[in-house]
């Protein structure tokens, strides 16, 4: 069966509370792709860390901000863009090249994670807006023929 | 966070009673295994069944743990749902923690580490 396609857009206001939204719409959204369980699962994963990246680090953790998530479906592809006005990133390169975090370290994962399980990912300021763009294929990270 | 404790052969299993570790989670989760291990419960296995989703603020906290306790006693998890055992994977933190597939085989390890 041919995957379906489409776009859709969500938002919402920057505290902690409200990331397990967006993970949850993500999940429903996946459930429609080729995508297995286990990959569905970490693309949640991606887009919770990407989304508390910007609340904790973009905004510092202050409420009254908007993070916006848009998701679309090519049929190839599920794609995300994650949008907040926050601080600009200090090292643009930290979000697409993250290093393995030191083992014993307690932070500093989400990026490596997101860089782990997408097949592509891509920082950019555009104006005022941070955006992170994540692409998961329907295929595994690394287990393309 | 709510732990669900049991004291099996002097390991102390501890169950979280939510199933997400996120950053919400974390901080709580962090602090109710502080106050254990401030209480003199070094010895610990982590009984994660329940567990569905751990993100790197849960990780963090399992970190902090696992410092805390240092060389006074001993930490393993268990019974690690497939998208929670994925996540140390992906981050190369079970190289760091003692995991096994079930809390009998985590405990048995606690008490030969503990004692060792």
């Amino acid at each position: 069966m041919k995957p379906r396609t489409g776009e859709v857009s969500l938002c919402i206001e920057s505290l902690v509370e409200n990331v397990f939204l967006v993970g949850a719409a993500v999940r429903g959204i996946c459930a429609h792709t080729p995508l297995a369980p286990d990959e569905i699962a970490d693309v949640e994963l991606c887009l919770v860390e990407a989304v508390n990246n910007s609340i904790i680090h973009a905004y510092g953790s202050k409420p009254g901000n908007k993070v916006c998530v848009d998701i679309g479906l090519d049929g190839e592809a599920v794609k995300f863009r994650i949008r907040d006005t926050g601080k600009t990133m200090q090292d643009a390169r930290n979000m697409t090249n993250p290093a393995c975090p030191d083992e014993k370290s307690p932070g500093g994962r989400g990026l490596f994670i997101i860089k782990s399980l997408m097949h592509q990912v891509e920082y950019k300021r555009n104006n005022d807006e941070n955006v992170l763009t994540m692409t998961r294929r329907f295929s595994r990270p690394g287990r393309e023929p | 966070m709510e732990l669900e404790t049991n004291v099996v052969d002097g390991v102390t299993v501890v169950k979280p009673r939510e199933s997400r570790i996120d950053a919400v989670a974390a901080p709580r989760f962090k602090g109710a295994l502080v106050d254990l291990i401030n209480a003199g419960v070094y010895d610990l296995v982590l009984d994660f069944s329940g567990v569905e989703f751990i993100d790197s603020s849960g990780l963090a906290a399992m970190i902090s743990t696992l410092k805390t306790i240092g060389e006074r006693g001993a930490l393993a998890l268990a019974a690690m749902q497939t998208p929670v055992n994925n996540v140390f994977k992906v981050t190369r933190l079970n190289r760091v923690f003692d995991i096994h597939p079930d809390v009998e085989q985590a405990a048995a390890s606690v008490r030969r580490r503990s004692s060792g």
